[in-house]
């Protein structure tokens, strides 16, 4: 009886211990910026592509700074949980979340209460072009192909990707808009599983990034939205230079943001290592062979083109 | 020969020490996660990953197969010891596990389950190293028309799991598969049954509703029943072990099972429990005895284990061949691959030999760790069944908490989780049975989102004019129409009887 | 079908689920004073299923129709699965061809233990996951009347040096550090 007293009182010890560590941690000084652990919320599952890219961005930024950053995934709702999550926190940078355009797609179709402005959109990183992508088993693989395909199909014609309402469906929607296509939108669980109906001819299309060909010979890029052909896919034409116009710039976008009110110099400290991230060689050889643009455009900028995004987002709902 | 050639390449890549270290930890922390309510196989994976990331690219991805493999074991051990499933497939080990247990004989439960996942989960990675290629082929040209019937084909095991309850059984299914289109409608973004809260977005999470059905709902009943003076099993002998006669006499159950549960893992999508509930379903038909299933019956703890750990060799199949994740566990290995510069798919083959092979190597390798070590935890885990009710009883709640909260880490889920304990205890007061509910949880987003995309895709006789999808919807009519037959053919001699 | 729409969302949502309760108060009290009494259970869970059924299916009788099958469709096909089956259930029960009631155990204990889970899980939010743990499990094993200190003990401390490690060290799972103690220690 006395034994098992010692040793739920040295159990009692050793779990405040645990938490006293912690505290002792947080009570020294305030001076300079990261004293503690910085958490980066990312709204996808651990292994998810943004998962990924936040792990590798922690991984590099070690590289420049002593500040720890300690992932935490705050999957559900296509983002939603984990913006309102980060929207509970208080404004001192400790907390940083990973955002992509589909986030503030998000928060329109969900009708969500959130302002976009709830965040202070610090900087982004990546931009990732649409494009669309053909089986070269289908025979239908350039874009003058799928246009005739789909025009002899009449508007039967299937186009891939994931869950309707999302940037690559309303991407695909203003393709066939400035094309004068007409064709159906089958919407799978996600990226992946559409992509392995289009290797299996189940369809002509898949939208999504250029990226997602590689590793895969049987795909094809058919035409790219951006206003210049990409380094990375020389041979791949953009939309311009085949006579459809207005589809340069559509784009998806990565970056981070934290809750806004954060302090300016915080948001100085971020910017350094956002800057130092850009140009790092590691960075570099990860992402610009997907076809992705690496940049970094401060919060100034970012702000402007998420404002921008979410309007254009509620005028094509009305 | 090319195969065998770089098969072995691959195996002498394993004469390192690390890799080897990789395969016992890794096979040690999947029978772990894998017997932990609430850590799935592919949550097992998945917060493994920050882990790895330090590690060789070859040993990383052996630590994170080992993981996967022994965690479609690790289920059926808490499955058969105190009916808790592990995991969402380790349901169906419980049906025949848990009463060998009850019976005294948990050492069968326990060593069946052992030995069929070790050979399922061989037979699986030697059909993943020869025909990886042609069934990948095959699977990417699956229809959603065959997605649905494959899902309905599934489903309809619920008539044969009632018994003379199937009424009771089906309203449970129907049940699950309401539940489960809560949250925003994947094809249309509407909105369901969301009650205007976000965190009803994405519905109800499988894990703490399996969690709260089953380990929850077992708790309550103890409790209320207040028989709590001993451990799960009374009897407890050296005699209960199987020997390997017994085993013999399941090798056809094995055999087709495990076959059986690396076609269907292969189509990216269906997993292990589809795989485990048909597979179950397919040997209490071909039985002689179809009544003792449920009762204890070790071909039905055979069949479970072996499609379970067999579809871990089918996941990877699309993985490796196409670069297309057949698992959620295997989207985290992709995941996994992308953060050491690989990327999956045929490529790999040409650019990575060494990685695949080893990787396959691996696989066989970590089977039979998993055997050793299983051997030696048994005895271990079999002590499980003499703890005292009293103490285990509020050690699995504590268990079920934390197991519910790791998944999204929100105490929303472990609130729901209690929510379904408290139904399921009540409903199984009532007779109704559980796996119909988890059952329709794991299939109906599967059969709906397929039934509507086959539609958009082909209309509505897409279903009759694809044979395969019209053969597996035959196949399904049977499968419900049979099991009724017979139960109306018993009702009627009983009442000749009387 | 402007009913349905008025009972599908908003206001007209809680008046329609403030009907269905009493309707279903009225019915068990109907039960429980007629000779069906030791069926009550049996009846009782139908008409729960029943009424659950036209919750769900006024609401999604409200969704919009969009594309070649509608978000509405297959959860309708359901919900008339739920009916059928609930009826067929219900007629049995009242038709007598179920049996009666299961007796009722110690139901007090499993009230206890279901507060007691609700009352751990908001007091973690206050002193954190580790103490509020041993005090949960000590006092439900301490509940159904185990003595033996020593085991007791010795589970609560292995299991939370175990979640401490698997779960926070090794997993990264963010349990509650609780309020109380963060006022404390900083």
């Amino acid at each position: 009886m006395k034994k098992a007293l010692v040793i739920f009182l040295l159990l009692a010890i050793v779990s405040i211990s645990a938490f006293a560590a912690g505290g002792a941690e947080k009570a020294d000084g305030a001076e300079k910026f990261p004293t503690k652990p910085i958490k980066l919320v990312v709204y996808t599952g651990p292994g998810g592509a943004g998962d990924i890219l936040s792990r590798k961005f922690t991984d590099i930024a070690s590289k420049y700074t002593d500040a720890t950053f300690v992932v935490e995934n705050k999957a559900g709702a296509g983002g939603i949980v984990a913006m309102e999550y980060v929207a509970t926190t208080k404004p001192d940078g400790y907390t940083l979340m990973y955002m992509t355009k589909s986030n503030v797609s998000k928060l329109v179709t969900t009708d969500s209460e959130l302002d976009p402005m709830t965040f202070d959109w610090i900087a982004q990183m990546q931009i990732d072009p649409e494009c669309v992508i053909t089986n070269n088993k289908t025979g239908v693989v350039t874009w003058e192909q799928v246009v005739a395909d789909a025009k002899a199909k009449g508007g039967d014609q299937l186009w891939l990707g994931p869950a309707a309402g999302g940037l690559d469906h309303v991407t695909a929607q203003m393709i066939w808009k400035a094309a004068g296509i007409e064709a159906k939108w089958v919407p799978f669980a996600s990226g992946g599983k559409a992509k392995a109906a289009l290797l299996g001819v189940q369809g002509i299309t898949y939208t999504g990034n250029p990226g997602e060909i590689i590793g895969k010979p049987d795909f094809s890029v058919a035409a790219v939205c951006t206003a210049e052909r990409l380094p990375q896919f020389p041979d791949v034409p953009t939309f311009k230079e085949l006579g459809i116009e207005g589809l340069e710039n559509e784009v998806m976008w990565r970056g981070f943001a934290v809750k806004a009110g954060t302090d300016d110099s915080i948001i100085a400290w971020y910017d350094d290592i956002f800057e130092k991230v850009t140009n790092d060689p590691e960075w570099i050889a990860t992402y610009a062979p997907m076809g992705n643009m690496l940049v970094h455009k401060p919060r100034d900028e970012f702000n402007k083109i998420v404002q921008a995004d979410y309007d254009a987002y509620k005028a094509a709902k009305q | 020969m090319e195969i065998l050639n770089n098969f072995f390449m691959g195996f002498g890549y394993l004469g390192h020490i690390q890799p080897i270290i990789a395969i016992v930890a890794g096979v040690i922390l999947g029978i772990m996660v894998g017997a932990m309510p609430g850590l799935s196989p592919s949550m097992g994976v998945a917060l493994l990953v920050p882990f790895t990331y330090n590690l060789q690219p070859h040993v990383a991805l052996i630590l994170l197969i080992s993981i996967y493999i022994a965690s479609e074991y690790g289920g059926s051990i808490t499955a058969v010891t105190i009916n808790t499933p592990g995991t969402p497939s380790a349901v169906v080990t419980a049906f025949d596990g848990y009463p060998l247990t009850k019976q005294g004989k948990a050492g069968t439960g326990l060593g069946v389950s052992l030995v069929a996942s070790t050979i399922g989960g061989i037979i699986g990675t030697i059909i993943l190293i020869f025909f990886s290629v042609p069934l990948a082929r095959v699977a990417v040209r699956m229809h959603p028309a065959e997605y649905f019937a494959l899902a309905i084909f599934g489903l309809t095991t619920v008539a044969s799991l009632g018994g003379k309850n199937w009424a009771k059984a089906f309203l449970a299914a129907m049940l699950g598969l309401l539940i489960n289109t809560i949250g925003i409608d994947p094809i249309s973004g509407v909105k369901r049954f969301t009650f205007g809260t976000y965190r009803l977005f994405d519905g109800f999470a499988l894990i703490p509703a399996l969690i709260g059905l089953f380990a929850l709902s077992e708790v309550f009943t103890r409790i209320e029943e207040n028989k709590l003076e001993k451990g799960a099993q009374t009897k407890f002998d050296k005699e209960q072990w199987p020997s390997f006669m017994d085993y013999w006499k399941l090798k056809f159950a094995i055999i087709r099972s495990s076959i059986f549960g690396t076609l269907i893992g292969i189509f990216p999508g269906a997993g292990a429990t589809i795989a485990a509930f048909l597979s179950y379903d397919i040997a209490k038909k071909l039985s002689k005895s179809p009544e003792t299933f449920g009762k204890g019956n070790p071909e039905g703890v055979a069949a479970a284990e072996a499609a379970n750990s067999s579809s871990v060799g089918g996941a990877l199949v699309p993985l490796l061949a196409l670069g297309i994740p057949g698992s959620a566990s295997t989207a985290v290995l992709v995941g996994a691959l992308m953060i050491h510069d690989l990327v999956p798919g045929p490529m790999l083959f040409v650019e990575r030999p060494d990685i695949v092979y080893s990787l396959f190597a691996a696989l066989m390798v970590a089977n039979f760790v998993m055997l050793i070590l299983g051997l030696m935890g048994a005895k271990l885990w079999i002590k499980v069944t003499v703890i005292p009710k009293k103490v285990l009883m509020p050690a699995i709640l504590a268990i079920s908490m934390i197991g519910s909260f790791a998944v999204n880490y929100s105490f929303f889920d472990v609130a729901a989780c209690i929510g379904f304990g408290v139904s399921g205890w009540l409903l199984k007061k009532y007779g109704f049975p559980m796996a119909p509910i988890v059952l329709g949880m794991v299939l109906g987003k599967l059969a709906e989102t397929n039934f509507r995309r086959a539609v958009i895709m082909g209309g509505y006789n897409v279903f009759f004019t694809r044979p395969a999808s019209l053969i597996l919807l035959i196949l399904a009519v049977l499968s419900i129409g049979i099991p009724l037959y017979q139960t109306y053919k018993a009702n009627k001699k009983e009442k000749n009887r009387i | 079908m402007e009913l349905i729409k008025f009972f599908g969302k908003g206001p007209g949502f809680w008046v329609l689920l403030a009907i269905l309760a009493v309707i279903f108060l009225g019915i068990a009290l109907i039960v429980l004073k007629s000779s069906k009494k030791r069926y009550a259970g049996r009846i009782l869970i139908p008409v729960f299923f029943i009424e659950l059924a036209l919750l769900f299916g006024t609401m999604a009788l409200g969704f919009p129709h969009k594309g070649e099958v509608g978000p509405g469709v297959v959860p309708g096909l359901w919900i008339v699965g739920i009916l059928t089956f609930s009826l067929l259930l219900f007629f049995q029960a009242i038709s007598k061809h179920e049996e009666k009631d299961p007796p009722w155990g110690k139901i007090s204990n499993v009230a206890v233990f279901i507060l007691m889970t609700i009352l751990y899980l908001i007091i973690m939010q206050f002193i954190g996951y580790y103490l509020a743990t041993i005090i949960y499990l000590i006092l439900g094993m301490y509940y159904l009347s185990y003595r033996n200190w020593k085991v007791m003990s010795s589970l609560t401390a292995g299991w939370v040096i175990f979640s401490y490690f698997a779960f926070y060290r090794l997993l990264y799972v963010p349990l509650p550090r609780g309020i109380l103690i963060e006022w404390i220690f900083g």
